[in-house]
């Protein structure tokens, strides 16, 4: 299967390397679409059909958590589930992101697993099993 | 609190620089980091970065990089070639990499407790000497030995 992610964080190398974790993580086939900040992201969520969005929380002009309760109040968009991996690591801001509907959480600084832990735990099994140690990009880890 | 807050920075950096740019560290702690301020000391141009933070604690990280290992942190984080690295691409890396290594010394230090980290910013190394000398806040500094050379942690804070 063909998925469709969002990565909405203000970092070029961060969204970087998200996408490459991602891919890394058995998940090849994806195709990706990117966001600065949670205005954006509502901008290409108002034009695009997706299947994840991977968002931060400290960005500038609309957080993620913004993004979240903006996303939970629409009725098409609360179907999307999103994924927060950011640096916030208390567990009273990790439980509010969970209260508003987040479907999973990653902390910074992560490894392959954890993402490709919580991405299987949302969309299941990548029919295109890539391998955590390579694979067709050069992706050691 | 002082010594609680060495143990979270020092175990943060290591973390992140190992997690996230393959990098194992040796951090000592140090007073002086004019050698790295110094350009024209190394000959080679300096990175800097920060993160203003709010909480129980107020203050500012600060990170310190040579262009040099900054451009390897940078292909290491980004999956590029060294001809690929623009200066979009190293700025980019320092300022997530003092976002990330500030959330998680905050996560290390006391994870029941909410710390406002605010967006990061770029900073004039010209700037670093007055700013550091014009403050009467506490200070910690950790010189971080890479096999590419050394990179500073900079934390200034009040309770």
């Amino acid at each position: 299967m063909i998925y469709k992610m969002l990565i909405v964080d203000d970092s070029l190398p961060m969204r970087a390397i998200i996408i490459r974790t991602i891919k890394a993580s058995g998940f090849m086939e994806t195709e990706f679409l990117q966001a600065s900040n949670g205005e954006e992201a509502l901008k290409v969520l108002g034009t695009e059909w997706l299947d994840l969005v991977i968002t931060d929380y400290n960005m500038p002009d609309m957080n993620g958590m913004e993004l979240i309760q903006r996303m939970k109040k629409d009725e098409i968009l609360q179907a999307i589930p999103v994924l927060v991996v950011t640096t916030e690591g208390s567990r009273e801001k990790v439980e509010a992101f969970i209260q508003e509907g987040a479907a999973g959480y990653v902390k910074k600084p992560f490894t392959p697993e954890t993402i490709r832990f919580e991405l299987t735990k949302i969309l299941g099994e990548p029919e295109n099993e890539g391998s955590i140690e390579g694979g067709d990009d050069d992706f050691d880890f | 609190m002082r010594e609680a807050l060495k143990a979270a920075m020092t175990t943060s950096i290591s973390e992140v620089l190992e997690t996230m740019f393959f990098m194992t560290i040796e951090a000592t702690e140090d007073t002086d980091w004019t050698d790295l301020t110094d350009s024209t000391a190394s000959g080679e141009k300096l990175y800097a970065s920060k993160i203003n933070f709010k909480g129980p604690l107020s203050g500012t990280f600060f990170l310190m990089v040579p262009e040099s290992i900054l451009s390897a942190m940078t292909e290491m984080f980004m999956g590029l070639e060294e001809n690929e690295v623009t200066e979009t691409h190293l700025s980019g890396t320092i300022l997530e990499a003092i976002n990330i290594v500030a959330g998680n010394t905050f996560s290390k230090l006391d994870d029941q407790t909410v710390f406002d980290l605010e967006i990061p910013d770029s900073v004039e190394t010209a700037s670093l000497s007055s700013i550091t000398q014009s403050t009467d806040k506490e200070l910690i500094f950790y010189r971080i030995e890479t096999p590419g050379g050394n990179l500073g942690l900079l934390l200034f804070y009040s309770v």
